[in-house]
Parts: structure tokens; C-alpha cells; sequence
């Protein structure tokens, strides 16, 4: 736990949508406001080296919008992103992306992510040629030594992507963001596209490099089992923003936040025998029309007329946590969880 | 077989290819009691969406069904023609797919399908057709029907298009809602909503459902009875809570331990080795045998499914866990 | 049942040339349209007659029929034209500079056509904005238009038509280009690239080009046959190539002139050599866009 790995203060994203020409046309004359996708609002986040920060929400929340600001593929609309105490977010597209290689993504879905046109030692071997990480008469040991650390044999270096099953590219793609020596890994949804045999070989192998490289783990997820297997603390975002954020133990035992009740209540676990559901009520609000005040509101069963008016700030609650929910702000918790349950 | 409202018998299903039949649902049968929840688990690869399809009728050339009988009540589907099929389908038995889009059409207003849908196999008025849909579309938990009746599939999310898929596979008290992974693209809280309509549908109308996932935990949580499907074949079958809490084939153990939601947290979790054999490239014998920790010399020779007496559960292994306190 | 559905494939496979071997249309249309394509290399060598050499040419063998015997006894299979040229000769150095027209427009249209849709497709924006309605202005006005405008303009010559073929062809390389780039685009592997810190270039030509090329290699093709006829159809009309580069589509038009006549075989054998060599082009790429269409569902 030596300094910080990232920190994110107040950071929006905010993603124009492309205009018929008829709208241009009314804007001018004022009649509709540009209209924008609020992906991000005003997230603040420390990720200190060593730790693994988790990241759970639904779709529309906000999270691989995250996840591809802290790897540099996207500048933030406002606020600051350090990354190793080095602001990164001014720096222009070319600096920012050289600046954040040792933070690196991994992507949800294999059969994409690796192009089918290169063989596996190309993929491997080419980003840390250009960044000088080996020599190119060293690219065979190289390779291996990366194939090898993802549990393949060396011999698979001559093949293409499609020869492979979900499970072995997923480890391939995972060995390519290895190539480049990152001090801090970025999951985005890292198992959901694999078989269920699969995962858990998947999971393995990121608690094992872990432990073995000493990395820092972002794991972006909407599936909290994944979550709460890999994570130190966790961060449940809504609708662009951060609306709980504690310790993974101490979150999922009591969640405060009526929505992460809802998530853990209703995220379905094998070990569960029959039962009914009791769903929330309500679709998930779209990201360029947000509701007033608190985002959650209009499905949250125990919502009172200040939420509508009034967004809740992310207040500290309790040791490291912090929720953003006027009840719990109110009286420690007591009223949110008998009103649900 | 008379209990039962749906049953498959030794259901065999391939395709042809220029290196001969390849099966990829092997030896299937199952059967299903009115207002009964079967849940059929599986990774991809294991033709449990085949042997829906199956069911449907929805296989075509180079696939074909090589064997077995899926009866209906008294009726073999495999016996009837095209046009005594789509008579059957709506009315006795219905599906619902992963993409709501393969039940909507996306050109056509709402009502215009499930009047439609009505009109084709009931000589009713529009009128009586419209009111049926809404009430079809309230059973599912939609509050303002008629509303919604009157809008387009693009105009809805992917949550809302799933309900009126379902709602138009119950619009004509179909008895078997055969479900292919209709929550998987969804939201965790909007997937419990789906499940949620399902749940009180089959309660109150006594409707069967065949609910296939790969998800163990929805299924562990919907259904009733599951089968646990392996390259083609059943492995275990049994009541839900049963098999769950003491699974008997090696897979099912494998499958049940490796879900991270109940490992310790940080540890490592026991993981399956390799993955599923492709079909064609099965092998011989018991077909987990390579994957299996427990194989022996006897696991060359394929295992039949078995049940123990007095009991309603099968396995598809020699070596199963737990039968009479023994274990390996 | 994610898995199998999406597996790329390299692009000349072995099962896609055993695909192409058990298809007998798409074997004889090849084998044609090689053989025509051989016959017009070796045209110098194969030919009986230098149909440029006026020394050769004897005016008292003019628009003589098929198999009529010279007054030298030599026998022309195909007839002869106005000036005596002996059409079969004339027809494999037509054949040859018709495919020589149509292979370099065709190749730079590929390279500039395929060049800007993938930048287009990268870069969106004002540039796309501009390309693009370019190319669907240039897309709505018939190519024949275009092109005949083009030449009015510029007058005749090799180099002319070239570059009027280049204009109209390399539209329908950048509409496809940049409709394969933006699917390409969406997939993982080039936010990958970005993220390791790749140049635009390298991203465009070293991960993009490789996956958007199987849709231009048959837009290549339709448009070499294309090439090939709108060619003569310039030339028919007087505004192609000269007299002195007898293309395929000029041996016609001259040919038009005696058709009244009876004196068929002037106009027929190069139409029949151009029917041959677009209609034989066309079906080879129809099997192939056919069976990559059938490889990617």
C-alpha cells in the first residue's frame, strides 16, 4: 500500500450526440438545448497501488466510460485524473496514452479484442517492440515468457485468434496487456463473456498474477459475485455516478444505499434454493434525460420528496465508506433498511 | 408419461456434414408436469438450445432431429406436418428467445402482432383480440397497456420487449413456455422483474415452463426440477434444491464450486480443467471423463443415466457422489 | 453458442479454394477469363500480324470474311477490317490494351478509394461529412456521365482515360471501405492498438487494412469488369482512346460502320471477346462475394 495508483477528482464525461440537421436548425433559434449522454458525473475515486477496486452497476452506469478514462482511451469533459500522482487528463492524446501504458485494459469480449489477422506473437510482441520493453532478436523468449505466465504453451505463438476457445484468448489477451510491464490492470467485465467451467479458471489466473506481479486491479463488473470474489473495496455506481463505496466485506454484509440493497438481494446466487422475487420497480432512466435530484428516486421503494428535489451528496459513513442517499444521511441507516426489508 | 404435459424421449439431433452425421444432442429426455418449472443448465456448447429448438420445430437442413419422440399430450410432434405445427405452436406450446426481436417484428406496431397472433388461430373479433392483448400484457406486469400497445419495438427497452415477448407467448394459454436464456442480455434488476412475472404466471395459471440458462443461479432460483446438460447429454437431473445442495455428478459439483459467489473471497476457487469438448470431437465413453478428477478405467465405457430407487434423481455417472452415504 | 458464430478466417483459406473447385461456374468463368487474360500477354508472340505495323497491312485484304483466303493465300480466321488488319490480331492487342487501361485505373482507384474510406471511417467528423457526400453526389450521376464530361474536357489519350476511370471508380472502393472500417472499428482490438500508443498509420494500415480487405477484394473485381466496359463504351463513343491504341470498345465502333453492310465480323468478335471477358469476371465475383457472405454468418 505504497501512494496512490489513480485519483479521480470530480470527473464528468459528457458524449455530444450527432445532430439531424433539423435540430441544428431549431437550436439556432433557441428552441432545444444540444443534447448530451451524461456517461460520468462527477465521480471522485482513490485507488491506492496493490489494491483491487471493484466497480458494479447495471447498464447506462458509467462504468467502462470509467474504466476508459483511467486508461487514457478518453479525456474527461471536466475534473482531474492523477494517475501515480502525474496529472494525466491535460496532457495531449499522444503524452496521455504514453503516460498511461502501465495502466492497462483488458476487455469483456476475447473474440474481438484480439485481431484476426495476427498471429499470437505479433499481438504479444509488438507493443513492447515499439516501447522498447525488448528487442526484437529477444522476441521469441519474450512471447513465451508471457504465454507461460498465463498458463499457455509457447507453441500456441504461431497461431490465430480463431483457432482458440473464449477461455484460452481470454488469457491471451490478458498475456498482451502483460506485454507492456503495467503496474495497474483495468478489467472491463473480464469473465461475463466466457463459460461458467471458465471463469473461475479466468478468476485464478487474475488473483494469481496479482499476487505474483503486484498489481493494481480495477474489475469492472455487473456481476457481484465477481465483484465481491476479487475485491478489497468496492464502488456501486447508478446512472454516472458513485452511490455507495465501501470496504467489499463490510458493503455487501450491510449495504446502505436502497439500490445496493437491491443488487445484493437480487443477484442470484447457486447456493440459493427457491424463492420469490421481489424485484424494484422501474426501468433504468436514460443518461441524457436524468431524473432531478437523486438519480435512483423514481424506483426507489422508500424515496421521500426530498430526493426529488435534492441530489444526495456522497457523504463518509461509517470506517471507509460513504453512501449518497439523504435517509441514511438522516439517521444512520436505521429507516432505509426497515423500510425495504 | 400421462402426468406429464411435455415430454422428450431419447431425442437425438445433429447435423449433417461432409464428415457424416454430427450428434449434438444425445439420448435427451425429460418431461415436465402441468405448472412445473424445469430448468435445464448448461454451458454453451452443451445443446440445450438445441434441444428447444428441437421442440419447437424450428431445425433446419443440415440440422434434423435422427431420433426420439417429443410428445405433446397424446400428440408426437415429430409426426406432424408443417401446417398441424404451427397450429400447435401459440396454443399448446410457446418460446421465448435471448433477443425479444426474434419474437417482434420491428416494423410493426404491437397491437398489429398480437392481434395477429390471436386472430391466427381463434376467430375473433379485433376488438375482443385488442382486450385480449392487454390483458395479456397487464398478466406481465405492464401498467399501462394499451399504451404500450400502440408503440414499436424500437420505441421500448430491451427489459419492456422481453415482457411482451412474453406476453404474446401466453397470449393463447400456450401450456409449455419453453424460455431460451430470455434474461441473459438484461440488467440484474430488471432480469428479477422477468423473473418475477414468470414466477406468479406459472403460479396462477398453472403454466409449464422449460427454462433453459447458463446460469445456474437464475435456474436454481426458478425452477422446481433441473437437468444439468453435458456435451449433448443429460448428466443429473432431479428436484432443484436437491441437486444444488448435493450435486451427484462430478460436472455439476465442478460447476456448482467454481461459481465465485461461494468461494471465499481472494481464494482461489476449484476450477474445471479445459473446457468442453466440441461436438464431433466427444470422447469415447463417459464424455467429462477428461475433465473429470475422478475418472477411472470403468469411465471408458459410456455411463447410462440411472436413478436411485424411491428417488427422483438421475446421474449419468458410475462413480456418482453421495448415493447411500458412499463417496469417492 | 457465442463462440463459433464470429470465427474470422483467413482470407484464402483452404476450405474457401476447395469451395472454389467444387463450384463449376465459378472454375470455368476463371478458367475463361484466364485464358483470355494469357492470350493477351502472349498477344506479340501468338498473334499472326503486328496490327500496328501499317507495313504489314495490305488495303486489297480489306473487310475480307472469316476463313477468307488473302491475296498473299494467308488465311483470316476471323476476317479482316477496313484496312486489311486481320481482326484476330486486332482483337488480342484490343484485349490487351483494355486490360491494361482497366488494371491501372482499377489498382489506383483500389489504393486511394480504400486509403481515404478507412481514414473517413477513423476519423468521422468533418472529413467523413465531406467524403462522404462526395462520393454520394458522384454516386447519383451515372459513371458514363461523369467520365464523358471528364474527357470532353480533357481530350483523348491513355493517360486520360485512366484518370477518368480513377475518378469515377474510386467512390465505390471508399463507400465500402469506410463501411467496413466503422464495423471494424467497434471491435476491441483497435481500442487495444490505441491503447498501446500506435500511430493513426500503423492502426489504419497494420490493423484495419488486413480486416476490410476481403469486401474490396470483390468491389476489386466487379469494378475491373466495370473498368473494362465503360472503356469501351468511351471508346465506342469517340472520346476513349485513339485510333493508333486500339481498344476492344474502338474495334467495335469502327466495325458499326459496316454492319448495314453485311460485314458483320468487324463489330461481333470483339463484342463476343468483351461479353467473354466482363460477363466471365462478373461470375467469378459473385461466387466470391457469395461465399464470404456465406463464411461470415
Amino acid at each position: 500500500m505504497t501512494g496512490l495508483a489513480f485519483e479521480l477528482r470530480n470527473v464528468s464525461r459528457r458524449f455530444a450526440i450527432r445532430r439531424q440537421l433539423s435540430e441544428h436548425l431549431s437550436s439556432w433559434f433557441g428552441y432545444n438545448q444540444p443534447k448530451a449522454v451524461h456517461a460520468l458525473s462527477d465521480v471522485s475515486l482513490k485507488v491506492s497501488s496493490g489494491e483491487v477496486l471493484g466497480i458494479v452497476g447495471e447498464s447506462g452506469c458509467g462504468k467502462s466510460t470509467l474504466a476508459r478514462i483511467m486508461a487514457g482511451l478518453v479525456k474527461p469533459s471536466e475534473g482531474e485524473v492523477y494517475f501515480e500522482g502525474q496529472r494525466v487528463d491535460e496532457l495531449g492524446e499522444r503524452e496521455r496514452v504514453n503516460a498511461m501504458l502501465p495502466a492497462q485494459l483488458v476487455f469483456q469480449n476475447p473474440f474481438s479484442s484480439l485481431n484476426p489477422r495476427h498471429r499470437i506473437r505479433t499481438i504479444l510482441s509488438q507493443a513492447a517492440l515499439l516501447h522498447d520493453l525488448t528487442q526484437r532478436n529477444h522476441v521469441d523468449e519474450f512471447v513465451s515468457s508471457l504465454l507461460q505466465s498465463v498458463g499457455l504453451p509457447p507453441s500456441v505463438s504461431t497461431r490465430f485468434a480463431h483457432e482458440f476457445s473464449g477461455g484460452q484468448l481470454q488469457r491471451i489477451s490478458l498475456a498482451r496487456s502483460l506485454s507492456v510491464s503495467p503496474r495497474v490492470l483495468i478489467c472491463d467485465e473480464p469473465v461475463s463473456a466466457l463459460d461458467v467451467s471458465v471463469q473461475a479458471q479466468i478468476l485464478n489466473l487474475l488473483l494469481e498474477l496479482q499476487t505474483r506481479q503486484n498489481l493494481t486491479y480495477i474489475i469492472i463488473s455487473h456481476d457481484l459475485s465477481v465483484i465481491r470474489h476479487l475485491s478489497d473495496r468496492v464502488a456501486v455506481m447508478y446512472l454516472g455516478r458513485v452511490v455507495e463505496e465501501g470496504p467489499a466485506a463490510a458493503l455487501f454484509e450491510n449495504p446502505q444505499h436502497p439500490y445496493t440493497q437491491a443488487l445484493v438481494r437480487e443477484s442470484l446466487e447457486s447456493a440459493a434454493t427457491r424463492r420469490l422475487f421481489k424485484p424494484i420497480e422501474g426501468e433504468i432512466p436514460s443518461p441524457i434525460n436524468l431524473p432531478s435530484g437523486c438519480g435512483f428516486h423514481p424506483r426507489c421503494p422508500v424515496s421521500i420528496d426530498r430526493c426529488r428535489l435534492e441530489r444526495p451528496e456522497l457523504r463518509s459513513f461509517g470506517p471507509g465508506r460513504k453512501v449518497a442517499c439523504h435517509l441514511v444521511e438522516a439517521d444512520h441507516s436505521q429507516q432505509v433498511t426497515n423500510g425495504v426489508k | 408419461m400421462s402426468d406429464s404435459i411435455l415430454a422428450v424421449e431419447s431425442l437425438t439431433m445433429g447435423f449433417d456434414s461432409k464428415d457424416g452425421f454430427v450428434e449434438i444432442v444425445r439420448d435427451v429426455s425429460f418431461s415436465v408436469r402441468p405448472g412445473e418449472i424445469l430448468g435445464i443448465v448448461g454451458e454453451s456448447g452443451s445443446g440445450k438450445s438445441l434441444s428447444a429448438y428441437s421442440i419447437m420445430g424450428l431445425i433446419d437442413p443440415p440440422g434434423r432431429i435422427s431420433a426420439g419422440k417429443i410428445w405433446v399430450g397424446e400428440t408426437n410432434l415429430l409426426d406432424l406436418d408443417e401446417e398441424s405445427m404451427r397450429e400447435l405452436r401459440g396454443t399448446r406450446i410457446a418460446m421465448i428467445f435471448q433477443d425479444p426481436m426474434m419474437t417482434l417484428n420491428p416494423v410493426l406496431r404491437i397491437d398489429t402482432q398480437m392481434i395477429e397472433a390471436v386472430q391466427s388461430h381463434f376467430n375473433i373479433t379485433r376488438r375482443d383480440a385488442i382486450a385480449r392483448s392487454a390483458a395479456a400484457l397487464e398478466r406481465v406486469g405492464i401498467s399501462d397497456p394499451y399504451s404500450r400497445l400502440r408503440s414499436y419495438p424500437h420505441e421500448l427497452s430491451g427489459g419492456m420487449r422481453q415482457r411482451i415477448a412474453i406476453a404474446i407467448a401466453v397470449l393463447n394459454s400456450a401450456d409449455v413456455i419453453i424460455a431460451d436464456e430470455p434474461t441473459t442480455a438484461l440488467d440484474v434488476t430488471i432480469q428479477s422483474q422477468i423473473l418475477y412475472e414468470v414466477q406468479r404466471l406459472c403460479a396462477e395459471r398453472g403454466t409449464s415452463a422449460v427454462w433453459i440458462s447458463h446460469d445456474l443461479g437464475v435456474v436454481s432460483s426458478l425452477a422446481d426440477r433441473v437437468c444439468v446438460m453435458y456435451a449433448g447429454q443429460i448428466v443429473e437431473q432431479g428436484p432443484t434444491e436437491d441437486v444444488i445442495a448435493s450435486p451427484r455428478h462430478p460436472y455439476t459439483a465442478g460447476l456448482l464450486a467454481s461459481t465465485p459467489g461461494r468461494g471465499t473471497p481472494k481464494k482461489p476457487l476449484s476450477q474445471i480443467r479445459g473446457s468442453m469438448p466440441t461436438p464431433g470431437s466427444i470422447p469415447s465413453g463417459c464424455a467429462f471423463r477428461e475433465r473429470c478428477d475422478f475418472a477411472q478405467e470403468r469411465c471408458l465405457d459410456a455411463p447410462e443415466l440411472r436413478g436411485a430407487t424411491g428417488e427422483d434423481r438421475f446421474v449419468r455417472c458410475h462413480f456418482p457422489f453421495g448415493e447411500n452415504g458412499a463417496s469417492k | 453458442m457465442t463462440t463459433n458464430a464470429q470465427t474470422p478466417q483467413r482470407l484464402l483459406s483452404a476450405d474457401l479454394l476447395a469451395g472454389f473447385w467444387s463450384s463449376k461456374v465459378a472454375v470455368i468463368a476463371a478458367f475463361v477469363f484466364v485464358f483470355m487474360v494469357v492470350l493477351a500477354l502472349a498477344a506479340p508472340w501468338i498473334s499472326p500480324q503486328d496490327p500496328y505495323d501499317l507495313s504489314q497491312l495490305n488495303l486489297l485484304d480489306s473487310r475480307l470474311a472469316p476463313f477468307e483466303k488473302g491475296i498473299d493465300g494467308t488465311v483470316y480466321l476471323l476476317g479482316t477490317d477496313q484496312q486489311g488488319r486481320d481482326m484476330f490480331s486486332a482483337i488480342l492487342h484490343g484485349l490487351r490494351i483494355s486490360l491494361f487501361v482497366a488494371v491501372v485505373s482499377s489498382v489506383t482507384a483500389l489504393v486511394i478509394g480504400t486509403s481515404l474510406g478507412i481514414l473517413s471511417g477513423m476519423r468521422r467528423g468533418w472529413l467523413d461529412t465531406v467524403l462522404m457526400r462526395i462520393v454520394d453526389v458522384q454516386l447519383s450521376i451515372p459513371a458514363v456521365l461523369v467520365s464523358l464530361v471528364l474527357l470532353a474536357v480533357l481530350g483523348r489519350g491513355i493517360d486520360k482515360i485512366i484518370f477518368a476511370l480513377i475518378t469515377v471508380q474510386w467512390v465505390y472502393f471508399a463507400r465500402t471501405a469506410r463501411a467496413a472500417t466503422l464495423v471494424e472499428m467497434s471491435k476491441d482490438y483497435v481500442e487495444a492498438a490505441q491503447s498501446f500508443g500506435f500511430s493513426r498509420t500503423r492502426i489504419m494500415f497494420w490493423e484495419l487494412l488486413p480486416n476490410v480487405l476481403p469486401p474490396l477484394l470483390v468491389v476489386a473485381m466487379v469494378e475491373f469488369a466495370h473498368a473494362i466496359a465503360l472503356e469501351a463504351t468511351l471508346s465506342f463513343l469517340g472520346v476513349g482512346l485513339p485510333i493508333t491504341e486500339p481498344s476492344l470498345g474502338l474495334l467495335i465502333s469502327t466495325g458499326f460502320a459496316y454492319l448495314q453492310n453485311g460485314e458483320y465480323w468487324i463489330s461481333l468478335f470483339p463484342g463476343i471477346a468483351l461479353l467473354l471477358l466482363v460477363f466471365n469476371l462478373n461470375l467469378v465475383a459473385e461466387w466470391f462475394r457469395e461465399s464470404l457472405d456465406s463464411r461470415r454468418r
